[in-house]
């Protein structure tokens, strides 16, 4: 899987229907290796949707999603374009993963055996192996004396920093976070987010959904406003956010300053 | 198959399936109407109570249907109590049924936060009035879907009865079957009647919840 | 007193054949009870299914029991006594052990299943490493409330002549003055069974909140 000049991952006119709602209505958008991407927008705009496109946890009804260069969730078959197989996407899943909004940890697995969970069982690597690196990336979500702990006995940040070293984990190639602390009181809010700056820092390339404006000012190297289904406006985050240039975002503006 | 053993008894067997009604619907409304206080009395202030009706429970559900049938059939004579076998089955079968009734009210009177309690004590209820105007209204919501989906379990508990000499659906079948041995046709017209018997339970259960979901119901 | 004292060597042999026969019921009527919730999916498969469990949850116990031992011989299929029993007491107990596991996949929080797909796990290694654990953890009080009263049906075996203790007990009766006895002996037999089931769910069900936290412990 040799890097490719193009972006890492790419996504153009995303379309997906969810009930009778037309959720995402022509999505485009690229983010490139080591980039911050952060998606804002009000609630129902498809955020979440859009996320849970990218990671193939849904399948988009119309559209490509590109990862390095190539098609994915799609499959060539006799000349005519088929869905991929669940068990094909498998292995795109590990390169590009995600964090919830509520965690979501085993609650019957110890925040290590929940960071090991993916490597030693999806992936089949050594456990002594994944055993060190676990520990090692506790270390840096700073929680390696909560290894043994189970989820009900962390706090909602500890938690979240134990899903962020999970997907971490896979040696992902991306990582997808989805309003990772907007479930969290203020004061765990912080632990999060400077683990998140750590890893901008160290040039992880994420897609972050953030209401959490000064992450999204300070971090995000970009900056996607959904509307509605749609990429409403995109650019560098300062610039977008102090001078907005669509009614909607304005509004949106607007709305979470004050 | 040979149906004419089924019809040349259909006397014999509608007779039986209103001994089975009787024996389940008499078992049904005396457990009900034994768990309620027994069931107030398992949560009461008095300790001594307390005790006897927390043994009580666990005995009855502890103990087979069966076991406890036997013991109002054989048993209770020995003590110069005695009845006749409806009378004995449905005592038996009302014993097992009241420990499970017990506490499933229980859990049910338990589900009204305390503060009722309270707020009705400093309005000066005394204790029955609080249970029937405050309390039991508010706790029938829990305590009726598991009270009439155990109505099911009582009615095929029913047929135990048959063991003790009683010829209700499932006795009456044994003996003919022993007469004509002809199993399959009685055994199949049988396992219909309790299953139609079934349905319209479940469908009682249906209705039930479907009224207490009413807003301002139960 | 004296029969009780007599009959004890065949009551203890009864006893003994009772729990095993509970165990070999049990054990079987679980597993099959799981598989038929697990892996029957689709809309006709499901319908057939939940045909099955209406009937043999909806029949009482000595009625299977009935058809198992008097009417299947006629078709050719005769299991004997104790055959006879464990078909019937695994038709019935796979019907009770497939809704309740049933409904415990239904209450599985279904971020978790997704969480599983995120993290790239196949259908299997998701059953495996997700759902069966927390499906241990949701059903396991009403798996034991059914299995104790399973313990307390068998005694419906006594009336297809399985020599289980009410087997024994009845065939007591008939030679004792003192029938009070034996029947308080052989309750207090299976309620010492039932309670052992219904004890170990209570240490079980408390080790496992104790250790993992309440039922879907840890999600917002
Ligand atoms: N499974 C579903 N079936 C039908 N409609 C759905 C489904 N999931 C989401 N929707 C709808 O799609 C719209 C977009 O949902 P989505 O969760 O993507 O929004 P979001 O931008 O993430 O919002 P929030 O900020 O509240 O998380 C919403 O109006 C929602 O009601
Ligand atoms: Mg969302």
């Amino acid at each position: 899987m040799s890097a490719t000049d193009g972006p890492l991952l790419e996504v153009a006119g995303l379309e997906k229907t969810l009930g009778a709602q037309h959720v995402l209505r022509g999505v485009d958008f690229a983010v490139n290796r080591g980039e911050v991407l952060a998606i804002i927008g009000a609630s129902g705009s498809g955020k979440s949707t859009l996320l849970r496109c990218l990671n193939l946890l849904i399948r988009p009804d119309n559209g490509r999603i590109l990862w390095q260069g190539r098609e994915v969730g799609w499959v060539q078959n006799a000349g005519k374009r088929m869905p991929a197989r669940e068990r094909d996407l498998l292995g795109y899943r590990t390169q590009i993963s995600m964090v919830f909004q509520s965690f979501n940890l085993f609650p019957h697995m110890t925040a290590l055996q929940n960071v090991m969970e993916a490597p030693v069982m999806v992936m089949k690597r050594p456990r002594d192996e994944v055993r060190a690196e676990a520990e090692a990336l506790l270390e840096k979500v700073r929680l390696s004396h909560r290894a043994s702990a189970y989820p009900h006995q962390m706090s909602g940040g500890e938690q979240q920093r134990v899903a962020i070293a999970r997907a971490l984990a896979m040696r992902p190639e991306a990582l997808l976070f989805d309003e990772v602390t907007s479930a969290l009181d203020p004061e765990l809010k912080g632990e999060v987010l400077s683990v998140m700056r750590d890893l901008a820092s160290e040039g992880m390339t994420m897609v972050s959904v953030s209401h959490e404006m000064g992450f999204v000012r300070n971090v995000a190297d970009r900056v996607v406003f959904m509307h509605k289904g749609r990429v409403c406006e995109a650019g560098d985050p300062k610039d977008v956010l102090a001078n907005p240039s669509t009614p909607e975002l304005q509004a949106f503006v607007r709305s979470v300053t004050d | 198959m040979n149906w004419s053993v089924v019809t040349d008894n259909a006397g014999l067997l509608l007779e039986a399936f209103g001994t089975t009604l009787w024996v389940a619907g008499a078992t049904i409304v005396l457990s009900v109407v034994l768990a309620f206080p027994l069931a107030v009395m398992r949560d009461g202030p008095i300790r001594s109570l307390r005790i006897v009706s927390a043994v009580f429970s666990w005995v009855m559900r502890a103990t087979p249907a069966l076991t406890l049938l036997f013991l109002t059939y054989f048993g209770l004579p020995q003590v110069g109590i005695y009845l006749a076998a409806v009378p004995a089955a449905i005592a038996g079968l009302t014993l097992s049924a009241t420990g499970y009734n017990m506490e499933y009210i229980r859990a049910g009177l338990r589900a009204v936060p305390s503060t009722q309690y309270e707020a009705a004590r400093a309005l000066g209820m005394p204790f029955p009035m609080i249970l029937r105007r405050v309390i039991v209204p508010q706790a029938i919501r829990t305590i009726m879907p598991p009270l009439t989906s155990n109505l099911t379990l009582v009615m095929k508990g029913s047929s135990l009865a048959g063991m003790v000499a009683v010829t209700e659906l499932t006795g009456a079948g044994m003996a003919l079957i022993s007469r004509t041995y002809q199993p399959f046709e009685i055994l199949i017209v049988i396992g219909l009647a309790y299953l139609m018997l079934n349905g319209v339970l479940i469908w009682l259960q249906h209705r039930v919840e479907n009224w207490l979901s009413l807003p301002g119901q139960g | 007193m004296d029969v009780l004292a007599t009959q004890m060597p065949r009551f203890l042999q009864a006893i003994w054949l009772t729990i095993w026969l509970f165990a070999l019921i049990a054990t079987v009527s679980t597993l099959l009870g799981l598989s038929l919730a697990l892996f029957v999916n689709g809309p006709r498969g499901r319908r057939a299914l939940s045909v099955y469990t209406w009937i043999f949850r909806g029949l009482p116990e000595l009625v299977v029991l009935l058809f198992c031992f008097l009417a299947l011989p006629r078709i050719g299929i005769d299991l004997g006594a104790i055959g006879s029993a464990f078909l019937a007491f695994v038709l019935i107990g796979t019907a009770f052990h497939a809704e309740i596991f049933r409904a415990g996949l239904a209450a599985i929080d279904p971020r978790l299943i997704e969480t599983s797909r995120s993290l790239g796990m196949g259908r299997m290694l998701m059953l495996r490493r997700v759902i069966i654990p927390q499906l241990a953890r949701i059903s396991v009080t009403p798996w034991a409330t059914f299995l104790a009263g399973n313990v307390k049906m068998l005694s419906l075996a006594s009336a297809v002549s399985v020599g289980e203790v009410m087997m024994v007990t009845r065939q007591s009766l008939a030679i004792s003055n003192d029938p009070m006895t034996l029947i308080l002996f052989a309750g207090a037999v299976y309620a010492a069974m039932a309670s052992v089931v219904m004890v170990a769910e209570l240490l079980l069900s408390g080790l496992m909140r104790r250790r993992y936290g309440p039922i879907n412990g840890g999600m917002t």
